[in-house]
């Protein structure tokens, strides 16, 4: 046989292959390490905000408001007599518990309707299309101060909006992946082996347009942080005393005067989980498809 | 076994529907095919070979309709059938291979798991013994000529040589047990010697299995080599069909004649390869008479008037009006088409 066969170990080590290689390129990249350092530092901030945060985040100590940073408050304290870093600290979490769970509805609906879109065709697909473009004509943002003031702020309808803002993206990306991905002969092939369609779409097209699907989320991310903060900055949000990033920006914007230190910080790690979650994603696209990097554009 | 041919097509129409006309693909095909026999489908590209063989599958592009004539399978009328009741026949039944070997497996599940589905997905509700479907498994692809399959089965198809994935695709038609193989162009992205190894497979499995094969191919030393019977098609329509042997020592219609003049030889040096003057029609501007009229060096006036029935002389059928036509008309094509191939 003039075909050379791998031997085992070779085989064996392949089976791997695509998640370990993803990452070795990644770490080997600045921004690629700097997001992932960030990243996997606020999932651990998340996770057990009360390891790293000296307070907890609604403890008042009224004597000690509005101060700078010192040793005992790093970042200063609120109005209240609150330690702005602890609060910061517990806001990962809900920075997080609102952007997640966001991102992934707007996938899975957004892929759903990607799906029926591409494999119906016509009509259906026309109509899905035009959907799509008007709910993306309007600005994330404004789409979700619109929708917020029919639902009602709560940390609930924050993330129905802010995923009903997304999902146009998830749609008209899965559209487009479906629709290369069932051009392919694999697809003829499960047919002529007697496949019904619903398990051509789930089992043998599915898998194959995930990766590209899971690393726009990475970037969508930190547009929904921003939009959660926003969102509460303007009191539409997480209502206080959650503290959430957007209500310790807002409040501190109370007494910017007296006491700037609270505007500052919250504003510094907004940033730097945006520029983590952004560096992460684009790094992680470069690596696994550069051809995807028109595929996201900031919306505002 | 029954005197009746396994798939017997006739009077087959397909149509085409685009937005400015609907385009006649297929018109008044008839064929068939016996139990453990190899048929050869010949003809340019464009000719409708491919639509043939995705119109017994029923899996013709959405705008493909078949719009007359029937395709007895056993004793069912495939053109009857529910999508679900062809859906269960597709694989047990009929199973059909591709031309491109490196696109027909899903790059992202390694061979077993799409092995394993297949066979899964066609066996009785719970009745599905995955040991023994690994064991037969790897005693085919072994038998197919895969080395190692054992420990292969957990690779993923980019770990495959072109030459092994169509083995493993075939693998995969034939663990499924169909009567008939529809095999659409299954060598042409391969090179020479793994041509001869596929078809070297696929001609012991017809003996071994009594597996009927329908062969599409433009290659006519494949077919002469491998194939018991041959259809010759052009534009859409069945021009001359019989045995191998018949067609290719003495072909009568002037299509198959120029097909088999065109195959270049070791014998002949020429400047330039032999062609054939003109090209196809188009679909959407059939002529009222015989579509290879405006090609053909024996048109009459009446090739022009109406589309010649087929008739049949020396045991073929041929769609000609000029059928007596000389039949020493090349030197002897059998010879040269068996060289070509080796």
């Amino acid at each position: 046989m003039a075909i050379a066969t791998p031997n085992r170990t070779s085989t064996r080590r392949s089976r791997l292959h695509g998640l370990s290689a993803t990452l070795q390129q990644l770490i080997h990249r600045p921004a690629g390490l700097i997001g992932l350092i960030i990243v996997v530092g606020l999932i651990i901030l998340a996770v057990v905000p009360g390891v790293f945060a000296p307070f907890e985040p609604d403890a008042q100590t009224i004597s000690d408001r509005l101060q700078g940073p010192s040793v005992e408050h790093l970042l200063g304290t609120d109005r209240l007599g609150r330690d702005t870093l602890s609060r910061l600290i517990y806001g990962v979490g809900i920075a997080l518990i609102v952007a997640l769970p966001a991102v992934l509805s707007a996938l899975v609906i957004g892929l759903l309707l990607g799906i029926v879109a591409a494999w119906r065709g016509g009509l259906i697909d026309a109509l899905l299309v035009i959907v799509m473009d008007v709910l993306q004509a309007f600005p994330a943002v404004i789409l979700a101060l619109a929708l917020l003031a029919l639902l009602g702020p709560s940390l609930r309808n924050v993330i129905i909006v802010i995923s009903i803002a997304f999902i146009p993206n998830y749609a008209r990306v899965s559209r487009a992946l479906v629709f290369s991905a069932k051009a392919n002969q694999w697809v003829e092939a499960e047919r002529a082996l007697g496949a019904s369609t619903l398990r051509i779409v789930f089992t043998h097209i599915l898998p194959n347009i995930l990766p590209p699907l899971f690393i726009l989320m990475a970037m969508d991310i930190p547009s929904a942080i921003v939009i959660e903060a926003g969102l509460s900055f303007l009191g539409l949000g997480v209502q206080p005393p959650t503290p959430s990033w957007g209500a310790i920006l807002s409040d501190g914007f109370q007494n910017i005067i007296q006491s700037p230190w609270a505007v500052v910080f919250a504003s510094i790690i907004l940033m730097i989980t945006t520029l983590g979650f952004t560096m992460l994603g684009e790094t992680l696209r470069d690596i696994v498809d550069p051809r995807l990097s028109g595929l996201t554009r900031r919306r505002w | 076994m029954s005197t009746q041919p396994l798939l017997t097509i006739s009077q087959l129409d397909v149509t085409y529907r685009t937005a400015d006309a609907d385009l006649p693909v297929l018109r008044d095909v008839d064929l068939s095919i016996d139990r453990s026999e190899i048929v050869g489908i010949v003809g340019e590209s464009g000719c409708g070979k491919s639509t043939l063989s995705s119109a017994v599958m029923r899996l013709l592009p959405p705008n493909g309709r078949i719009t007359g004539g029937t395709i007895q399978f056993g004793d069912r009328d495939l053109t009857a059938l529910s999508e679900g009741e062809m859906r269960r026949l597709r694989g047990p039944e009929l199973a059909m291979i591709f031309q491109d070997p490196l696109s027909s497996l899903n790059p992202v599940f390694t061979i077993w798991t799409q092995l394993r589905d297949a066979l899964a997905a066609h066996s009785r509700r719970g009745s599905f013994d995955q040991k023994a479907a690994r064991k037969r498994t790897i005693e085919t692809l072994t038998e197919l000529g895969i080395p190692d399959a054992e420990d292969r089965l957990n690779d993923y198809p980019h770990q495959f040589s072109g030459g092994m994935r169509q083995r493993i695709m075939i693998a995969l038609a034939l663990l499924l047990g169909p009567q008939l193989l529809i095999a659409d162009e299954p060598t042409s992205a391969l090179d020479a010697t793994l041509q001869a190894q596929i078809v070297a497979i696929i001609a012991r499995m017809r003996r071994e299995r009594e597996m009927a094969v329908m062969f599409v191919t433009h290659d006519l030393a494949l077919v002469s080599q491998l194939c018991d019977r041959v259809v010759v098609m052009y534009c859409g329509s069945v021009v001359e069909a019989g045995s191998v042997q018949n067609v290719f020592r003495d072909p009568r219609h002037p299509y198959t004649r120029a097909l088999i003049g065109a195959v270049p030889t070791r014998h002949q040096h020429v400047d330039r390869l032999i062609t054939i003057p003109g090209s196809v029609p188009s679909l959407s501007q059939l002529p009222i008479g015989c579509a290879f009229a405006d090609r053909c060096t024996k048109t009459r006036a009446t090739c022009r008037l109406s589309v010649p029935e087929v008739r049949i002389v020396d045991e073929r059928k041929v769609r000609c009006f000029a059928e007596d036509a000389t039949s020493s008309y090349h030197q002897d094509p059998v010879e040269i088409v068996v060289e070509a191939a080796q």
